[in-house]
């Protein structure tokens, strides 16, 4: 990061209007995240819910991340590292692990509506699960020390008809 | 050294929040020749009716991810120019060391600047007047 704030220098009506449309996209990713945890409490273990339940908790991530809504984006991401975890075969979604799933989505439901109503959500209610889930699913590395040099490629105009 | 105002860019998200980000980005760097898709079997399709300068796209998509559509991009003769630029988060250090197998030009990791924006773009294409 530069401390530049992420998105900075876009006008902040038009980060406000992306925001609105975040938030709107938020209540399907929480859907899609009930729809995988149920599947799971009924006995499937169907990869393909439980990643579509792991990138709903990506998005909200990622757009959280945007807008600094930093809790928000650290509890996403633990609850999508453990879905992936679960998804990869190396967490057993036991009754134990589907208990914390279940109060997981609805502390972020709860941390989703503070941050549309732009209100602190109360850290005692989400530290104690945000704790177990990192007990349970650690954080992968992040890709910033890979070796990489930038491939460049010649610009060339596109001819329209 | 182009000028950034003729980058002709595809943004593919199944996000519109982050379609909208990375396109309101892209207006505010000079680049407002912009479209857009939600996931990559839309994007491929597109590319091939209408090929572009740069693809942004994410890596995390339901159909046919950031990957797939990379490799489609890379084993289409007609999209030989098109340059790649993967959105990415912290913690997908796997899936960008396919992305640099599969010939991505740069990667972005989110949440992300105007100024790294620009930068990543101008690593690929030099810098934009």
């Amino acid at each position: 990061m530069t401390g530049e704030r992420p998105a900075g220098a876009l006008p902040p009506e038009t980060l406000a209007a992306i925001r609105v449309v975040f938030f709107e996209e938020c209540e399907a990713h929480l859907a899609q995240l009930t729809a995988g945890l149920r599947a799971l409490q009924a006995g499937r273990r169907d990869p393909e819910a439980i990643g579509d339940a792991a990138r709903a908790a990506h998005s909200i991530k990622g757009g959280a991340g945007i807008f600094q809504l930093n809790a928000l984006a650290r509890f996403s991401g633990r609850l999508e590292t453990a879905l992936g975890e679960i998804r990869a075969g190396r967490l057993e979604p036991g009754p134990d692990i589907l208990g914390l799933l279940s109060r997981a989505c609805e502390a972020l439901a709860d941390l989703v509506a503070a941050g549309a109503e732009d209100r602190p959500a109360d850290p005692a209610l989400t530290a104690p699960i945000l704790e177990q889930l990192a007990a349970v699913a650690s954080e992968p590395a992040a890709p910033a020390g890979l070796d990489f040099t930038p491939r460049p490629m010649p610009f060339q105009p596109l001819r329209r008809a | 050294m182009p000028q950034a105002a003729a980058v002709e860019v595809m943004v593919v998200d199944d996000q519109r929040a982050m379609r909208a980000l990375v396109r309101d980005s892209l207006g505010q760097i000079g680049c407002p020749c912009v479209s857009e898709c939600g996931d990559g079997h839309e994007a491929i399709q597109s590319l091939r009716a209408r090929p572009v300068n740069l693809v942004v796209s994410d890596l995390n998509m339901p159909v046919m991810d950031g990957l797939a559509l990379l490799k489609a991009v890379r084993s289409e003769p007609i999209l030989a120019n098109t340059a790649f630029i993967m959105l990415t988060s912290r913690g997908d250090a796997e899936f960008v060391k396919q992305a640099i197998a599969l010939g991505v030009n740069n990667y972005l990791v989110k949440p992300f600047t105007l100024s790294m924006l620009k930068r990543k773009i101008e690593s690929v294409f030099g810098p934009l007047t």
